[in-house]
């Protein structure tokens, strides 16, 4: 696989390795800036309230002041 | 054979082969290359590679090519010192031979580099195989460089003045994939300028190209180079250039055909596509562990200092004086996302100061703790019920199982200190939202106290249960009458 992208970058070996970091960096923005903060709520120590929704539960029961 | 290339601009690589001499040994063949560095002190390093290769024709694959001219030898003159070190103890007599061609290297070169031996293949170990082996050493791989500088000057290659370059005894053990055979491709005019522009990562490589004992370095500069080779589609005849007549080229011809040791099986094609995405999968799980860990507390805290400063900027806390009376506060036209207090604990250190934002989804969770919108506010009848994060996104709440009964949680307004004391702590189910109702575990009571309730999770990395603390108003402080003792510490 990067074999293969290496191979179809253009240009002398300095060129390929300035394209090859970009794309690095590139893909690591991503990650961090779209698909780790979607992937985040699903986690399990996300939740610190009592119930999901905190709010409407304690409505439910009557809560509030 | 053996031909010096990469002198300067100027210099004919002719008058540097003569600095090359291949002496064969009356002991079993083994022929020592002697070389001496001007520069050096032991100008009479002895160069004994060849000995280990073994074999026998003068079979110039051009490994041994070295260079050395006087503006760029600074590097290579000191191997070529370390080399001479480490060869001193070689043999007298080899060296004794060697002395006539001192002054003519003197001239020329400054640090010694070492010897092209009479040959044998090439020292490099290499990983696609033994060379092919040739007759004619030139022919390389790389096509032009569109960095390459063209220095002027340097000697439009005919196939005979041609100097060859070293990288050709590593494309040579690669097993060189447009032309394994021919040996045909002479060097070029832009060969010489591309090699020029190589040089200085070549040297540390060719030293250790012609002296074995270094050759299985895997980190020396040929070696990386070759990692980075240029691994264009191969040129074709027509792109090589003019071949000075002596090599007709068809230049219909497609490229060459790959030599069999360079194919891979399909299989070794799909395991390492295979294998590279599984580290890939590692890594991208790796770096979401140094999102969690760190880039969400990062993000969090500069998202808590932005709002403790709007917060604070925002306040205008009646002047009043030390014997203020705390001012009422309804709290109206707050809404979900607003923050509108600072909670500290001294408990969970000197300067533990959050923020408290209307709102518990994880959307205000992740810039402070989130204020169950449906229960009380700050010094009012009822439960002020806050959330926070135990880990990840700033982590608030941390150490909040650090809490004990009588600890204090002063909770800052406008104008306002709230001073409640802790009274009790409960692990509970994540569905017990009995906990934070006005009255807790009371559902339908009609509150008469004023109390606050802590929730986070338990354990700190799981969900399964909540850690909850519930504690009760002690007193309310102006903030126009001083900081509460605390706070002050």
């Amino acid at each position: 696989m990067y074999g293969w992208i290496w191979r179809h970058i253009p240009g002398h070996w300095l060129v390929k390795a300035i394209w090859a970091v970009t794309a690095i960096l590139f893909v690591v923005w991503l990650l961090f800036e779209h698909v780790f903060p979607w992937i985040d709520p699903r986690l399990p120590f996300n939740n610190v309230t009592v119930d999901e929704s905190g709010a409407s539960a304690l409505r439910a029961f009557g809560g509030g002041s | 054979m053996e031909r010096h290339s990469g002198s300067g601009a100027g210099s004919e690589p002719t008058t540097e082969q003569e600095s090359w001499f291949v002496r064969p040994s009356a002991a079993g063949g083994m022929d020592p290359g002697v070389r001496n560095g001007a520069a050096a002190p032991q100008t009479k390093a002895v160069h004994e590679g060849a000995a280990r290769n073994g074999t026998s024709a003068a079979e110039p694959v051009g490994h041994e090519v070295e260079q050395a001219d006087a503006p760029e030898t600074v590097p290579s003159g000191a191997s070529g010192i370390s080399r001479a070190a480490n060869n001193g103890g070689a043999d007298a007599q080899a060296t004794a031979a060697a002395e006539p061609q001192a002054p003519a290297e003197a001239g020329e070169t400054v640090g010694g580099i070492d010897a092209p031996l009479a040959a044998g293949p090439p020292p490099l170990p290499r990983r696609y195989g033994t060379p092919p082996a040739t007759a004619e050493p030139a022919h390389r791989e790389i096509g032009p460089d569109p960095l390459g500088l063209p220095i002027p000057g340097t000697p439009k290659a005919g196939p005979a003045s041609a100097p060859p370059d070293h990288e050709e005894s590593a494309e040579d053990t690669f097993g060189s994939r447009e032309s394994a055979d021919d040996g045909s491709l002479p060097a070029r005019g832009p060969v010489a300028g591309e090699r020029r522009f190589q040089d200085p990562f070549s040297q540390g490589g060719m030293v250790a190209a012609d002296r074995p004992e270094r050759a299985a370095d895997p980190f020396n500069a040929l070696d990386i180079r070759e990692w980075f080779r240029d691994t264009r589609a191969p040129r074709t005849g027509a792109e090589t250039g003019p071949a000075g007549g002596a090599f007709p080229i068809d230049p219909a011809a497609p490229s060459v055909p790959v030599p069999p040791a360079r194919r891979r099986s399909a299989r070794t094609t799909v395991a390492r596509g295979v294998g590279e995405i599984l580290v890939t999968l590692g890594l991208v799980i790796l770096l979401f562990c140094v999102y969690q860990l760190f880039y969400t507390n990062i993000e969090s805290n500069r998202a808590q200092a932005k709002i403790k400063n709007s917060l604070e900027r925002g306040w205008k806390p009646a002047e009043q004086g030390p014997d203020a009376k705390p001012v009422g506060e309804n709290f109206s036209g707050i809404g979900v996302g607003d923050a509108f207090a600072l909670m500290h604990i001294p408990r969970l250190g000197r300067s533990w100061e959050k923020p408290i934002i209307e709102g518990v989804s994880l959307d205000e969770l992740a810039r402070g703790l989130g204020h169950y919108p449906d229960s009380a506010m700050p010094g009012k009848i009822g439960n002020f019920a806050v959330a926070g994060h135990r880990a990840t996104h700033g982590e608030p709440f941390r150490n909040l199982n650090e809490l004990r009964q009588g600890d204090v949680v002063i909770v800052e307004t406008e104008n306002n200190w709230y001073r409640y004391v802790i009274d009790s702590n409960q692990i509970v189910d994540p569905t017990d939202v009995e906990v934070v109702l006005p009255v807790p575990n009371q559902p339908g009571a009609k509150p008469t106290e004023r109390l606050i309730t802590l929730t986070t999770c338990n354990p700190r990395w799981a969900s399964t249960e909540r850690l909850i603390y519930w504690g009760h108003l002690d007193s309310v402080m102006s903030k126009a009458a001083g900081t509460p003792a605390e706070l002050l510490g």
